[in-house]
Formats: structure tokens, sequence, C-alpha cells
């Protein structure tokens, strides 16, 4: 058996794969060789899969990704699809750009832990501030609820108040929305009665109306329309 | 005892007690005193644990004041009561996007690192470097994640934007679009 190894890079996702290729390649982020780097990024997939490396779903949409905007690249582009479609190359750079700037803020955390670390502290002690000492004056707890007891303000006094609805103010009602459009369904003109005495008192305004010929009801396939007669 | 010599004992007292990082404003607070009396105070203090052979110290970072071992026993405590907890790599990563963009999404996090953040971010919350901070409200009000002040006091920063202002330049999602 042969014993010998090769070790490749183990990345512990797609973007960091990717990153490693452009800091390898001296690539502008701005500016990546998409033939170049995919390549690259298949090469390393199919070593991994000789090694036995496992690598996750994710790999693999990258690459699908890569393809594509390969793909795209190699295509001639009309000039109304570059203005429509997102350009998948740009989108990709942008996410380089996050991933770079995410590992630069993570050394600097982790820089600014490391210089902290050595100072360590206790945990914070539990205080009990709160605990009753047997010390209250009766005349201070007398005062205390005295006090509250003169802010108390008396509950508030709600009324009901009888509700009223005419016939003749629905029909009223009836009238003036019509007047501003021709027709209007049933559903939105009783939508509009918010108690069910103005429900019930707009229904008999309705078909009083409709008695005395002032309104018609039109039934269409999209509902029933009230409509006034000129 | 001076007046000045109380006020440095009793916040020696409430540093000892408080044991995390105290602000100026805390500490004022505490004291009834203005900022100067506690800079004076703060100073005795400094003064005294430097001139004594004590293996404490008054430790002053962004997060604030706390009182704090000094660092050349650093070597000799983790000798003896074990090596502090260290952040993965990816908890690090995690940790730097949650930090840059916070109140942020998961799935944000995942975009941004390209894998899944899930385990991630329950090791992050059970050391009480991140807390979730609300629901976003778009369908299916995904939980938006924060540091903590036990970050800020891990990392010595006195604000979160210290941090932040590298990522000011990058458009954020959704401007995009």
């Amino acid at each position: 058996m042969n014993t010998y190894e090769i070790s490749i890079p183990v990345f512990e996702g797609p973007m960091d794969l990717l990153m490693y290729l452009v800091n390898k390649n001296r690539i502008d982020i701005n500016d990546i060789p998409i033939h170049f780097i995919t390549e690259q990024y298949l090469d390393y997939l199919n070593q991994a899969g000789e090694f036995n490396l496992p690598l996750g779903s994710e790999f693999f949409e990258m690459a699908a990704n890569l393809l594509y905007i390969k793909s795209k690249t190699l295509l001639p582009q009309r000039r109304q699809d570059e203005e429509e479609t997102e350009n998948p190359k740009a989108e990709l750079e942008r996410s380089l750009e996050e991933f770079r700037l995410m590992k630069e803020i993570k050394s600097r955390i982790s820089t600014l832990m490391a210089e902290e670390q050595p100072y360590r502290t206790r945990e914070p002690a539990e205080l009990k501030q709160e605990t009753f000492n047997g010390k209250i004056p009766l005349a201070r707890l007398n005062a205390a609820f005295l006090a509250l007891y003169e802010e108390l303000e008396p509950p508030p006094q709600r009324v009901l108040e009888k509700e009223e609805y005419t016939l003749d103010e629905a029909v009223q009602s009836l009238r003036q929305v019509l007047s501003t459009r021709k027709k209007m369904r049933v559903h939105v003109f009783l939508g509009m009665q918010h108690t069910r005495l103005r429900l019930a008192v707009s229904l008999v305004a309705l078909l009083e109306m409709i008695r005395v010929g002032r309104v018609l009801l039109e039934d269409t396939e999209t509902g029933l329309y009230i409509k006034e007669i000129a | 005892m001076r007046g000045i010599e109380r006020t440095a004992a009793a916040l020696e007292a409430f540093l000892f007690i408080k044991g995390n990082p105290v602000t100026m404003k805390e500490m004022e607070e505490a004291l009834h005193e203005n900022e100067a009396a506690v800079r004076e105070a703060l100073h005795i203090l400094a003064e005294k644990y430097s001139k004594s052979d004590s293996g404490i110290t008054l430790h002053e970072s962004g997060a604030g004041w706390a009182l704090a071992t000094k660092k050349e026993y650093d070597a000799w405590l983790t000798e003896t009561t074990g090596e502090q907890d260290r952040l993965s790599s990816a908890a690090l990563e995690t940790l730097a996007v949650v930090a840059a963009r916070e109140p942020v999404t998961r799935s944000e996090i995942e975009r941004i690192r390209g894998v899944s953040a899930g385990r991630v971010l329950v090791v992050l919350m059970n050391k009480g470097l991140i807390e979730e901070r609300g629901r976003m409200n778009i369908p299916g009000r995904p939980i938006l994640y924060g540091t903590t002040r036990l970050f800020l006091k891990c990392t010595g920063l006195s604000d979160i934007n210290e941090l932040r202002k590298q990522w000011k330049s990058l458009p954020q999602e959704g401007v995009l679009f």
C-alpha cells in the first residue's frame, strides 16, 4: 500500500475557497477573470473528490454559479438585457468584498479579544439590596400609603350612549355615496356600516330606495351593484 | 482619611462587587460625585495597585473600568485554572458579521459567509456574546441578532460603531434591489 498522502487545503465554505484563489493569484476583487477562477475552483472540487474530502452542497452551488457567470460572459449580450437583469458577476464581486471585510473584522475582533483576555475579572457578585431588614418605621410606611392614597384618581366613568340611526339618515348616506360614483357594490356599501344597527337600517334604506324606484340592483358576474336611476 | 481617599476606597469596593467593567456614568451615580472626583479616585486606585505588589490591577478599556488580574499572571493562571474559552474560526466569523451588521438575520449571516450558521449562533448565544433583538418585519418574521455588553467587555470596545465604520462604505442589503 502506498501511504504517501498529498494534503490539499480544506475550506470551510465556497466563499472561503474563492477568497483563497483570489488571494493566491493576486486578483483584484473588482475584476475577476471568471474563466480562470472557475477552472481553478472546479480543479479544487475534483481534487478534493479524489482525496475523499466531504464537500457540502454549497460548494457545488457556487460551482454552478461560476459556470453560469462564465457562460453568460461567453454569449453575446443584447443591450437591453444588460440593464434589466442584474449582473451576476458584479454580485459575486460584491459578495467577495463583503467576505473580505468580514475576515478583516474577524481578525480585529480576534486581536482585541486577545488583548483583553489576560485581564481576568470576577463574576459580578449577587447583591441582595432589596431584602427587608426589619427596620422600616411604621410612620414612614403610613406616610407612603397616604401619599399613594392621595394620588389615586377616581376610575374614569364610561357612559354608554344609545345609538340612533334613522332610515332618513341611511337614505341620505346612500344617496351621497351614489352621487360620487355611478354604481357601487352592495358589499362595499354595507361594508361601510360598522354597527349592527347601521347595517340593518342601511339594508332597509336600500330596499326602500328600490321600492320607490330611485335605485336598482344589477346582478353581474362580479357581484351585485347598486345603480342610481337618473 | 481625606475625602477623596474615602471616595477611592468606596470606588474600590464598588468595582470589586461589580466584577464587569463599569462606565464613568455608573461610577458617578454610585458615588454621587462628578467626573473630576471619580477620575481622581481612579488615579489613586491605579497608583495604589501599581505600587503595591498586588496581583490585581485597575484595568481600563473602552467598556469601562474593572478590577482585573495583572497581565503577567495570565500564564500562571492558565496553568493553574486551565485554558480560557476560545472561539472557533467559524464562531469568530459569525460574530464579525453580527457585530458589523447588527441587528442582522441568520439568512444574512449565511449569505455573507456562504455556509450555514445555526449551530454557531447557538454557541455564541450560550456564551452570551450575542442576543436576540426582536424580529424583522418581513414574511416569516426572522429573528434579529445583535452583540451584548459582554462582547464589548471581551473586545474592550466602548461602542460597537468603532468596529462598524469599515462596513459603512458597502450598501446594505435591500438598498441595491
